[in-house]
């Protein structure tokens, strides 16, 4: 198994929190992990983005076309990774502030991407917070990861204080009104 | 069994100094280094090591406190960013004359690319320049191994020794097995010997010999270490030589292009044995020399016919070697195609986000304040979350730690020599002031510089991840230390106008600023320093924003002027251009502060009565 994965966002959506997840399935279902994470400046406001390499590598290191799942949690923070994905790799995208232009060339040029309004459904439960683990979950339904929900949800059950696993579980399964 | 688990670099180092029996570890913050010493904390705890473990007021006073206690026979480390080196660098070149008996360590982190450093320099380079050994771990289980070996190097030979991760070791995880041994510690003992703790010129000499004595076999020993020097034999006939992270991504590379070429790792960029080089280059037609971010190991090849590398130009001379630059390197060198690229235009899009103040920032206001009372004047910047005024046309100059003070002062007397009465403005954090802006601040006082300094204290080092600030005497461990008042340290330093303020309250601050500057103006005045006080919200958000209040935008109120989000900057109010403004209710902080800026009052809070934190009000 070897799978990439980048994350892309701006400070304070929870892409180290999403990596967080993705490192602990790796290392709990026995794959060797790389990740590697921005700090710093960028943290306050800014473009972040954090990348994992499961399964045999030799570094932390991304390569052009060589990631399978870009993960943009904020829509304009998607268009500066496109490169890093590899030929028939899969977008994941939320859709909250993506312009209908700008979702028409995304599946038009990645027909095989998942654009999903995921700030809607966590304002509307009002978790503005969990809408980078409703937009996994939904990804879930119709694309590959390298592991399985419940290696997920193990993960999730590791990472985050009790009083919250409800909540997460119920986001990343969907487990909320949708309307 | 062995302990695994997924570590960041900066905490397999930290495990790597606790198990090794690091004593006295001390370190001011700075990305990328800013996560060694709180893993050191946690770790001390779990392995039950006995360790003292201290933020320290800048890298030049944990450099010695961590040598003295490496004097007495202890094993101890000290941990900075790369720039950090610099302010520590008089102690480090003379420590390296002198040695040490315990095993000391200095972590010194570099930033290529850079990403939140104001150089791209080379630690390595600063090894070689102060003549003493430096590690280069190409991943964090690496480090971990080195940072071990680190220790074992000082002692044996008696020389302090660089552990150089860069950015990409630091902040890559990756899963580690773990020793949970520690070493015994060793009681202090130190053995007066003036010829060297105190060695005046005559002695130094001396001690130099020593010290290329030391380096020469430590070039001999590191070049058979596995541990540290790796060749292995490869595809054609061009070899690579590689340092630190390079070596893994040279892996990597080979791996998905199923050609390996051959390879050299170097482990210890200095000393380095010459007939290592050499014997590689003889070995193959062309080398290739790939390291970050200086050319330390290619400037150590002799002869540099067959070799590529920053100073020929095949690798940029400047920049971190990413992924995409690797590639292209590695393709012209060993005479691949370049694949084929079929990039469709992109989308119009919005241009991209800059790193911003939080929102609800009290620095935001301060600044925000500084620009309407002094509205003609140069601001001095420094280094901290508020450099981000930049954003707010209220931070025009950023050098060093602690150079608001400093270059206002020139600014000043620039204008004042040609007759001009030009107002400057230095703004300075907590952590900063006492980290540099004390000297600068005296020499203020003792030369009358007609300056007005404003202090932003939001009670923590909050850029770095939350080091607590020496003014609230809250220790790395969270034990009590004694605090010391900026106020009384401005008035030991001899500054007559000092005013405290909190920036929530606008015209309170700008008050307090058109003072300050007014008493820099009158004819007995002089320096001025302004106290900005306020809870970070990020760090104390129950303190930093008392009473929340929601924001709505009244469309017809609002003239379009933008004031809100060019002057004030704050990120939680998007710029939607003529349509006016909209609020992302998703990272708006409900602090307040907007309504009190808006000219027109389109800003407002929203009355929600059913909401328990607007009936506290």
């Amino acid at each position: 198994m070897q799978q990439q994965i980048l994350i892309s966002g701006v400070g304070g959506q929870g892409v180290l929190f999403l990596t967080k997840l993705l490192y602990t399935a790796a290392f709990q279902s026995r794959e060797a992990v790389f990740a590697y994470e921005i700090h710093g400046m960028s943290q306050r406001g800014g473009s972040v983005f954090s990348s994992l390499k499961i399964g045999p590598f030799a570094s932390p290191a991304l390569f052009p076309r060589t990631v399978d799942l870009l993960i943009a949690l904020e829509s304009a923070e998607l268009f500066a990774y496109l490169d890093f994905l590899k030929p028939g790799g899969r977008v994941l995208c939320n859709s909250s502030n993506l312009s209908p232009a700008q979702a028409e060339w995304v599946k038009s040029n990645h027909p095989t991407a998942f654009l999903y309004n995921a700030d809607a459904d966590a304002l509307r439960i009002g978790q503005p917070r969990v809408s980078n683990l409703i937009l996994l979950g939904r990804h879930m339904d119709t694309g590959a990861l390298f592991c399985s929900r419940e290696q997920i949800l193990d993960a999730l059950k590791t990472i985050v204080k009790p009083r919250f696993y409800q909540d997460n579980q119920a986001a990343f399964l969907g487990q909320y009104p949708r309307t | 069994m062995a302990d695994e688990r997924v570590m960041l670099g900066n905490e397999a180092i930290a495990w790597g100094l606790v198990e090794s029996g690091g004593e006295v570890i001390t370190s001011y913050p700075g990305t990328p280094s800013s996560e060694i010493l709180p893993a050191v904390i946690e770790y001390r705890r779990e392995l039950g090591a006995k360790v003292v473990a201290e933020w320290s007021v800048n890298e030049m006073v944990a450099f010695q406190v961590a040598l003295g206690a490496a004097y007495a026979g202890k094993r101890s480390a000290t941990i900075m960013k790369q720039v950090g080196l610099n302010v520590a660098a008089d102690a480090l070149l003379s420590s390296a004359y002198t040695g040490c008996r315990g095993g000391f360590v200095i972590v010194s982190a570099d930033d290529p690319g850079p990403y939140s450093s104001q150089t791209e320099q080379d630690s390595r380079f600063f090894a070689m320049f102060a003549k003493v050994p430096v590690l280069d771990p190409a991943t964090p289980a690496e480090a971990y191994a080195y940072t071990r070996l680190a220790f074992e190097l000082s002692e044996r030979f008696q020389i302090p020794v660089i552990l150089r991760p860069s950015l990409r070791v630091c902040h890559s995880r990756q899963t580690i097995a773990l020793g949970r041994e520690t070493r015994t510690s060793q009681p202090a003992d130190f053995k007066k010997d003036p010829n060297r703790w105190a060695a005046t010129p005559k002695f130094r000499l001396q001690l130099h010999r020593e010290l290329n004595e030391k380096l020469t076999a430590i070039a001999r020993e590191t070049a058979v270490l596995e541990a540290f020097t790796r060749f292995r034999d490869g595809d054609g006939r061009r070899g690579v030589i590689a340092g630190g992270v390079l070596r893994g991504m040279v892996e990597d590379w080979a791996a998905s292009h199923g050609f390996r070429p051959p390879l050299l790792h170097i482990g210890v960029p200095f000393p380095i044995e010459p007939s290592l080089l050499a014997d590689f280059t003889g070995r193959y037609d062309a080398v290739l020399v790939l390291e970050e971010t200086a050319p330390v190991i290619e400037q150590q090849l002799a002869d540099r016919r067959t070799v590529s590398g920053r100073l020929n130009g095949a690798v940029p001379a400047e920049g971190e070697i990413s992924g995409e630059v690797l590639e292209g390197v590695l393709g012209r060198f060993l005479g691949l195609e370049p694949p084929a690229r079929e990039a469709a235009a992109l989308p119009e899009l919005p241009p991209p986000r800059k790193p911003a103040l939080c929102p609800g920032c009290p620095h935001r206001n301060s600044f925000h304040a500084l620009r309407r009372a002094m509205p003609k004047a140069i601001y001095a910047g420094d280094i901290g979350c508020y450099t981000l005024g930049i954003n707010m046309k209220a931070v025009d100059t950023v050098l060093v730690m602690g150079a608001s003070i400093g270059l206002a002062m020139g600014l000043h007397q620039a204008y004042a020599l040609d007759g001009q009465n030009m107002p400057v403005a230095a703004t300075i954090g907590d952590s900063t002031f006492f980290h540099s802006g004390l000297p600068q601040l005296a020499n203020a006082v003792y030369n009358n510089h007609r300056v007005v300094v404003v202090i932003l204290d939001n009670f923590v080092t909050a850029m770095t991840g939350m080091q607590p600030a020496i003014s609230a005497g809250r220790k790395a461990d969270d034990t009590t230390g004694q605090p010391i008042s900026i106020e009384s340290a401005v008035r030991g330093c001899g500054v007559r106008h000092i005013r405290a303020v909190d920036p929530y309250l606008m015209p309170e601050a700008i008050q307090a600023l058109r003072e300050a500057y007014a008493f820099t103006q009158q004819a007995d005045g002089g320096p001025a320093v302004v106290i900005m006080q306020h809870a970070c919200v990020l760090n104390d958000p129950a303190a930093g924003i008392a009473r929340k209040v929601p924001i709505e935008w009244v469309e017809e109120k609002c003239t379009r002027c933008k004031i809100c989000v060019r002057n004030f900057n704050c990120p939680a109010l998007v710029d939607e251009g003529k349509a006016g403004i909209r609020v992302d209710y998703r990272i708006c902080a409900e602090c307040g502060q907007c309504v009190n800026v808006c000219p027109s009052g389109a800003l407002i809070a929203r009355v929600a009565p059913e909401d328990p934190c607007n009936n506290k009000s």
